[in-house]
């Protein structure tokens, strides 16, 4: 052997493995676990692509272009929402800050996280395209929920019954989507807290709005509406400094049922609770439980369930019919409810995704629908109650909703929360056949129910026109 | 008889050696078109053409070069140019990609790399003036190291930045590449001179004591000094390791003894507990290799950064211009290695790998053509070694198998003294080639 040949070969042998152990490192990395590091936070990379993805357009349900993504030389995009009527529903899409409403609940589809296109990305670099969405908001009755709530701070809802597409939402004060990320700090800090949804994330207890379903169960059981109960305007005292009353101001009165749930007076209802009796009491409040866990189909960010205590006949039965007690929900829910009501006892599963409109593809196509309902009352019920509501449009509280020719129904309600008053709203609207709209108006810091009323004939007036249009 | 003298000089021997004639030509015509294709990727997604100058300028080097290095020296490795040339066109093309400013200044170092090859290959006598004169060349060399450490500067201008070149205006030079050489020639040389005690019986005799002599010590210390100074003065972890593993590669070809390794491997080892805590440079290393996820943003930020990269890679990589490289730090030039996992994936890493065993393997092979030529066979093995252990060394690094040691990546990596250099080692490496035992 000649000198040196031996060590020189057992070098260069070392060499080449260590090679070969540095090829099985970066085979470890590169195609064993990739995903580790690929899906980690903090990787540049994840946020390159995000800034690529040409999120899918989202159009109202009669074609109006609500959102879209603008693409630069250098391929980044921004998210523009041109217009502001539909901002409160939109909610927002950002790089940094995520997404919320119909953004952050259609997320997935509109930012195109299919197989396809990833594997069309990971191949061919293409960039990824989002699909295109078309939401169930009608344009007019949307812009009606955000005009007549312009200036206000509240929250209103209008959904289509017997389907439960959701027409109009809206959620104020308003912020505007296409400055999030500069704005965002603020907002978050702000009291008025703009980016909480009210509509469908914030619960506020019912007051007397709770009425309608203190009705329901006096029905059901049969208790007379027209009977005269005496010192039936007198407020209910909550507090030492605080009592709500009828809705609109009334000298001492003796009413019937009837006429005291037509201007949300609380008093008669103690009276009528009490000999409804516990278990039936218990048995609504339960319906409505579950009437309040139901939320938009496809929205997983929205307000959970409200909790319910058991109805106690003795303590706190103020609490009880002035709605200032356990039960607390969201104007949607509120909206659902109505919904129930003109639907003839059966509750309605609201919708807000109609079709989709995938990259390349020519032809929307619908999305699923969700075909179940909940019975929340008997159709008898039901239709007794829509009948008292249209009462209290035409001689009640909630006269200031009433339109010419349009059958309109009705109910106002006044709570508190900490101590600062709020104005419900809920009503109903119907048009031809079955067709109908359910709408629910909530005004925080006001008790000028009338308002809420004013408001919610408006946006019923706009929804009647939606669905005349539809079917005339 | 003395026992100095029962090492036998070996006998010239003929090693058959196939000449891949045409497997070199196929690989540059293929790495031609790889380059052009990329090339013509690189202007679609910056819309810059720059690159295409240093398509033009690659082109002209591996022409001219085939053709000169058959006309001055007959018989040339030219796998071996293949390779060089391959790997240095596409470190070309990958810093036009990622820095377009400096991929004109690299062209020019590819040139100047070029001739510096060209020139080693046929200066008159260049071997053998290079061992007659290895202690001028040794004076000269720690010269410039002592220069280093008293002017040194970096052209980034960073004052934290380790002061590493020599130069003024926009020219600089890193001397400790060029100490490579000159270490390699000194050891070399001297340990072939010295190889016959080094692998005597008399080396550990009691009376005797031969491995005090200063002959054998010497350049143990002398080394040893080097890479105290490199680490202590320049805090040039990466250099430190990579001359002392070029010493004990020579040592222990010079000597055939296992226990230089064994020793080297304690030396390392006791080293790098002591150099641990006393330079935060080489505990940041340490801290980060073992666990990089504490710090992802902050300290360990490069080696996540440059971990991703292969992730994002996969098999195929990103395309040419298609990833994020940038986002780690000194990418064109330590880094290079994770920019082509990103834009070429996995198999760009084998490819790279690939490229480096070809030219391990044959280097080593020219080692083993120059029997009875202990110098020749230690400046074979030096040039080959320090070319593979700094690969090793930072291809080992960006893949987090060892601690990071700020080294470039041979013929890739950004940095015109790396280029020459490399260059220079493969001329002689050629040249080597030429000549059968």
């Amino acid at each position: 052997m000649v000198p040196f040949a031996r060590e020189s070969q057992r070098i260069m042998l070392a060499i080449l493995v260590g090679f070969i152990v540095i090829a099985i490192g970066a085979f470890q990395w590169a195609v064993i676990m990739p995903d580790s590091l690929n899906t980690r936070d903090d990787n540049p990379r994840a946020v390159e692509r995000e800034r690529r993805i040409v999120r899918g357009d989202i159009y109202s349900a009669d074609g109006l272009l609500l959102a879209h993504t603008d693409v630069n030389d250098a391929g980044i995009v921004t998210r523009q929402y041109s217009v502001a009527e539909a901002w409160p529903g939109l909610g927002y899409y950002s790089m940094v800050r995520g997404a919320a409403r119909i953004e952050g609940a259609f997320d997935t589809i509109l930012r195109g996280d299919s197989a396809e296109a990833a594997l069309s990305n990971r191949l061919l670099h293409t960039p990824i395209q989002g699909t295109n969405i078309r939401v169930t908001l009608d344009s007019a009755v949307q812009r009606m929920v955000s005009e007549r709530l312009d200036g206000q701070a509240g929250a209103a809802v209008a959904i289509s019954i017997p389907d439960g597409r959701m027409l109009g939402i809206s959620s104020a004060p308003v912020f505007d989507p296409n400055s999030i990320d500069a704005d965002y700090e603020r907002l978050r800090e702000d009291a008025a807290m703009q980016l909480l949804d009210r509509a469908t994330e914030r619960r506020y207890p019912l007051g007397t709005a709770i009425q309608p379903v203190l009705m329901i169960a006096s029905l059901l059981t049969g208790q007379p509406l027209d009977a005269m109960i005496d010192n039936a305007t007198e407020p209910v005292d909550l507090s030492d400094a605080l009592s709500i009353g009828c809705a609109v101001r009334l000298p001492a009165l003796s009413l019937t049922l009837r006429e005291a749930f037509a201007f949300a007076c609380p008093t008669p209802f103690i009276g009528a609770t009490n000999a409804v009796g516990e278990t039936a009491m218990n048995t609504i409040f339960e319906q409505v439980d579950a009437l309040t866990a139901v939320r938009i189909s496809g929205y997983e960010s929205a307000a959970p369930a409200a909790q319910i205590r058991g109805y106690t006949p003795i303590e706190g039965m103020e609490a009880v019919v002035t709605g200032q007690a356990d039960l607390t929900v969201s104007p949607l829910a509120m909206a659902i409810l109505t919904g129930a009501i003109v639907n003839d006892g059966n509750t309605p599963v609201p919708f807000m995704l109609d079709a989709t409109l995938a990259p390349g593809a020519s032809t929307w196509v619908h999305a699923p629908r969700p075909t179940r309902t909940i019975a929340f009352t008997t159709a008898t019920t039901a239709r007794r109650l829509q009948d008292l509501m249209r009462y209290n449009v035409v001689n009640g509280a909630a006269q200031n909703a009433a339109r010419p020719n349009i059958d309109i129904g009705g109910h106002v309600g006044l709570a508190y929360v900490d101590g600062r008053p709020m104005s419900w709203f809920i009503g109903f609207v119907t048009a031809s056949g079955r067709q109908a709209g359910a709408v629910a108006i909530l005004l925080e810091d006001t008790s000028d129910t009338g308002l809420a009323a004013d408001i919610g004939g408006d946006i019923l007036a706009a929804v009647h026109a939606s669905l005349l249009a539809e079917n005339p | 008889m003395s026992t100095l003298s029962a090492v036998p000089l070996a006998a010239p021997a003929v090693v058959q050696t196939r000449q891949p004639r045409h497997s070199a030509l196929y690989l540059l015509v293929l790495a031609g078109v790889f380059l052009v294709v990329n090339a013509l990727q690189v202007t679609l997604v910056t819309g810059n053409p720059r690159v295409w100058l240093g398509i033009a300028t690659w082109i002209a080097c591996t022409g001219i070069g085939w053709i000169l290095t058959r006309r001055l020296l007959a018989g040339t490795d030219r796998l071996i140019f293949a390779t060089c040339m391959v790997m240095s066109g596409w470190g070309l093309l990958m810093i036009y990609r990622l820095l377009p400013n400096f991929g004109d200044r690299q062209a020019v170092w590819l040139v100047v790399g070029t001739v510096a090859m060209l020139t080693a290959l046929r200066f008159p006598d260049l071997l053998g003036r290079m061992r007659r004169y290895r202690y001028s060349i040794l004076l000269g060399g720690t010269l410039l190291l002592l220069a280093t450490i008293l002017f040194g500067t970096n052209p980034s201008g960073f004052a934290s930045a380790p002061a590493l070149w020599l130069g003024t205006g926009s020219v600089f030079f890193q001397p400790s590449e060029l100490l490579k050489i000159v270490l390699v020639v000194f050891l070399a040389s001297y340990l072939a001179e010295q190889y016959p005690v080094l692998r005597s019986a008399a080396l550990f005799e009691r009376k005797r004591r031969l491995f005090l002599a200063p002959r054998i010590a010497g350049p143990v210390v002398l080394m040893w000094g080097i890479c105290v100074v490199i680490l202590v003065w320049q805090r040039d972890l990466g250099t430190a390791i990579l001359f002392f593993a070029l010493f004990v590669c020579l040592l222990y070809v010079a000597s055939g003894s296992n226990w230089v390794l064994v020793a080297a491997a304690g030396l390392i080892l006791a080293a790098g507990a002591v150099a641990y805590f006393l330079f935060d440079v080489v505990q940041l290393r340490v801290d980060i290799w073992v666990n990089p996820w504490i710090d992802p943003d902050n300290r360990a930020y490069q080696i996540v950064q440059s971990l991703m990269t292969f992730s994002a890679g996969g098999v195929f990589g990103q395309g040419i211009g298609l990833g994020y490289p940038s986002y780690v730090p000194v990418i064109h030039s330590d880094f290079m290695f994770a920019a082509i996992a990103e834009e070429f994936g996995f198999l760009g890493v084998i490819t790279v790998i690939a490229l480096l065993m070809v030219l391990v393997s044959r280097s080593f092979r020219i080692a083993a053509l120059q029997q009875g030529k202990p110098y020749q066979t230690l400046l074979a093995v030096g040039f080959c070694s320090l070319i593979a252990v700094q690969s090793l060394m930072i291809m080992g690094g960006v893949v987090k198998i060892i601690p990071l040691t700020g080294v470039t990546l041979p013929f890739i990596s950004y940095g015109g003294s790396s280029l020459v250099v490399s260059f220079f080692m493969v001329g002689i490496l050629l040249r080597l080639s030429a000549v059968k035992g």
